[in-house]
């Protein structure tokens, strides 16, 4: 009986020592990198703090507030500047009220390509994007850079398309860490005017009289 | 008296390997008391103001209730506890108490309890994130921009390195975790579909640094990669932060079908017969939604819905660097 002790004892060490070694060796695979890439486009919009709590629309014709982009033309025109579809009152006012405000909303720099979704019946006619942070010595304060030339001291022209990517900015720092917001303006030129109550669905490519 | 003493050496026999086998349990189970101390129950949300106001118990309204253990579990997201982000509830002080089925602690649907938190993303909620609520209970609070679009990775990068019993090779299957979410106080509802890229290169600091350059159109031939679910809709992340069951704000009187703010999504990585030893990167992105769901998802949120493709970053929203054999 005493060996069936002995026997027991080192059986139970052995089937512990297995169990214990495969989970460190499932354990060491993966190493995950406990970091948050995140961010979040913003529009144009006043609102009263408790006003997100009731949207009243069920239609879009009927909405209070829409996030769709329009570009609102009946005839040709160049130099249109956007507004949130349905309200011009969240309207993009020049490089003071830019139509989109990017923010890294995570804890790595991250880097911000833009695209359309379709041309539609117009075409930018120019795309400016400028971060709202000074510059010192070329480089900006939030640690990162414009892509091309720069127009202004943190500003540059860049061309969107719908065919591919366009860099916005390079390496932006999180907005927690530095009040770093990518301001993007966009001017559209409408080669041709669009039906009354026309729209479409993406966010950056309604084209619609609203 | 012989019979006596055998049945006494068998008891106690049975006895000590009842006593080795719940030591070599919890050894197995290490992480489920990584200090071996008690862990308090915190199991309220703390108050969040700042000089806009205080976040109103609204935001909060659909999400399951604040998980006890959730402060422990953060950190052990932090610290690289999991091999894989899920099963959280196996560490959560609720299970430590022994005194219950076990078998509910593996519950991975448990993990929602959790992973729909905002404050399992501890780093960022508590940096910018709150602040995007804090105005909502202020009635002469006025905001000059809102949120439409937004999506956050957590977490954004996991390497996967072979060691001498789990190697990793041609024929390997790997699977990993990571969180996708709406951002921080976004207001509508989001089309999202994940595809697979290669990057041209890309580097994280895993301990020691882990760089890769490669040749996309090559390394695309090594692996097979599956994305889970691939092609979803983002619930909302203001004014409440919406889940499934848990309901959603109506968009007027019509109430729309609710949808958790932040999905589980799983990648399983099949490493191809032939892929040479060496280091590479699978990175997944944002694509352009279906045809179908488009136009599905758009009658069912109307103005509220938008597809997400019109912008992307780098490095990917989830990057997966693995090291072959």
């Amino acid at each position: 009986m005493d060996k069936l002790l002995i026997i027991t004892l080192i059986l139970a060490i052995l089937v512990m020592s297995s169990v214990a070694f495969a989970e460190f060796a499932t354990t060491k695979v993966f190493f995950n990198i406990p970091q948050v890439t995140s961010f979040a486009i913003a529009m144009p919009d006043t609102y009263a703090g408790a006003q997100n709590f009731s949207i009243t629309a069920t239609t879009l014709a009927s909405a209070n507030s829409t996030d769709f982009v329009s570009f609102n033309a009946t005839a040709p025109a160049s130099w249109v500047q956007p507004s949130a579809a349905g309200s011009f009152t969240r309207n993009q006012s020049g490089n003071a009220t830019p139509i989109f405000q990017i923010m890294n909303l995570g804890n790595v720099n991250i880097t911000i390509n833009m695209t359309l979704n379709d041309s539609g019946t117009f075409a930018l006619q120019g795309l400016n994007v400028s971060v709202n942070a000074t510059t010192t010595g070329g480089n900006l304060a939030c640690g990162n850079k414009l892509p091309g030339g720069a127009v202004g001291a943190n500003e540059t022209a860049r061309n969107l398309t719908n065919s591919s990517f366009t860099t916005l900015i390079f390496n932006l720092t999180p907005t927690a860490t530095a009040a770093c917001k990518v301001n993007v303006t966009m001017w559209g030129f409408i080669n041709s005017g669009v039906t009354p109550g026309e729209y479409a669905g993406n966010l950056i490519t309604n084209s619609s009289k609203t | 008296m012989a019979a006596k003493d055998t049945n006494k050496k068998i008891l106690i026999t049975i006895g000590l390997f009842a006593v080795l086998a719940g030591f070599g349990f919890l050894a197995a189970y290490s992480q489920l008391n990584p200090t071996g101390q008690a862990i308090a129950q915190s199991g309220s949300r703390p108050k969040y103001c700042d000089e806009n106001g205080c976040i109103p118990n609204e935001v909060f309204e659909s999400i399951p209730s604040y998980p006890d253990g959730l402060d422990i579990i953060r950190t052990n997201t932090l610290i690289g506890r999991y091999s894989v982000f899920e099963n959280f509830a196996a560490v959560a002080p609720l299970c430590k108490k022994w005194n219950s089925d076990f078998s509910q602690c593996l519950d991975f649907t448990s993990d929602r309890n959790y992973y729909l938190q905002p404050e399992f993303y501890s780093t960022t909620w508590f940096g910018a994130g709150y602040t995007f609520y804090t105005g909502l209970g202020n009635s002469s609070f006025v905001g000059s921009y809102v949120n439409v679009l937004g999506i956050s990775s957590f977490p954004n990068a996991v390497v996967a390195t072979p060691q001498s019993d789990s190697p990793i090779k041609s024929g390997t299957d790997l699977r990993v975790v990571t969180y996708i979410s709406a951002g921080w106080g976004v207001r509508n509802y989001q089309g999202v579909h994940l595809d697979v890229f290669y990057p041209v290169q890309g580097k994280v600091a895993a301990g020691t640094l882990f760089e890769v350059k490669q040749d996309p159109d090559v390394v695309k031939n090594y692996f097979d990669v599956k994305i889970s679910p691939q092609e979803f809709v983002l619930g909302r992340s203001l004014p409440t932060f919406e889940t499934k069951d848990g309901g959603c704000r109506p968009i007027g009187s019509y109430q729309q079908p609710c949808e958790d703010w932040t999905r589980k999504v799983e990648v399983l990585v099949h490493i191809n017969e032939n892929t040479p030893p060496g280091k590479y990167l699978i990175g997944i992105t944002p694509a352009t939604v279906s045809k179908t769901n488009e136009t599905r998802w758009t009658n069912t949120y109307g103005f509220r819905y938008y597809t997400f493709t019109g912008f992307a970053v780098e490095p990917a929203l989830y990057s997966i660097f693995v090291e072959v054999q």
